[in-house]
């Protein structure tokens, strides 16, 4: 048996999956944003693998372009993160009603 | 060979992957993040794709994990738990994440892919020209974007009244 598309696109839904879970469940800030990165993880092994196993570039480029854009969300997520402590010493998204008006 | 290892590096991945979804104490999540990023750095390795492999180490361990390591020491996560949500609330996420996956499993096995050729390596010069040449708006758009991000940062966690330095 050799490795297909097939068993790369079951392991990066498997990521995603848990990604959404802990997006879903994580009352922390901090946790939900790592959460986010998983699901960037798993979206770039997508990528790449398509690119590997229909012998296209663009596949690879779309997989730069998604690690590019995870990490300038972590660096803006955590900056906001420190903002946001710096305010409450605390960072519970339930309690975070600061835009509720 | 390749398929022995891409069966340790998927439960590498998924294990760490699950284990920072659930993990009460952030350092240790955060930490799960850089196993992650190897195991997940390794199935690139198996599908020829070094340079993106060695992009994602860089930037997912170096920069990412790093970030949130800083976050987690800045905001003193790194000595208290986190709040679990509620029993219901994380049987339905649970559940949704479940019936999502299944979905994707489902369609991955059910529905026939379209015709593949034959598995090509894709080389950093293809890559490289590509961004260049068909993908160069993007590639300045992304650009863009990453300073943008690199300002907005400074910007917002700097505290206020530095701003007279």
């Amino acid at each position: 048996m050799t490795l297909t598309l097939t068993h790369y696109l079951l392991v990066s839904g498997l990521l995603f999956g848990l990604g959404v879970y802990g997006a879903m469940t994580r009352r922390n800030a901090i946790a939900l944003l790592l959460s986010i990165e998983l699901i960037m993880l798993a979206v770039a092994l997508n990528f790449t693998a398509a690119a590997f196993f229909w012998g296209r570039g663009a596949g690879q480029v779309f997989a730069v372009f998604v690690i590019t854009v995870a990490a300038a969300e972590a660096a803006v997520g955590l900056a906001l993160i420190i903002a946001i402590y710096r305010l409450h010493q605390d960072l519970d998204l339930n309690d975070l009603t600061l835009m509720k008006g | 060979m390749t398929l022995i290892g891409f069966y340790i590096l998927a439960a590498l991945a998924a294990a760490a992957g699950a284990f920072l979804v659930t993990s009460r104490n952030l350092m240790h999540a955060v930490l799960a993040l850089a196993v992650t990023s190897f195991a997940v750095a390794g199935l690139m390795l198996t599908l020829s794709a070094e340079f993106l492999a060695f992009v994602l180490v860089l930037v997912y361990v170096g920069a990412v994990v790093v970030l949130g390591l800083f976050a987690v020491m800045l905001t003193g996560y790194a000595e208290r738990a986190t709040v679990p949500s509620s029993r219901e609330w994380v049987l339905l996420s649970a559940l949704v994440s479940l019936a999502l996956v299944a979905l994707i499993a489902g369609v991955v096995l059910v529905q026939p892919l379209p015709a593949q050729g034959l598995p090509a390596v894709v080389s950093v010069r293809t890559l490289g020209e590509l961004l260049l040449t068909e993908y160069v708006l993007p590639f300045e758009l992304v650009s863009i974007l990453l300073l943008a991000a690199l300002i907005g940062g400074v910007v917002i966690a700097r505290a206020k009244g530095e701003d007279r330095a």
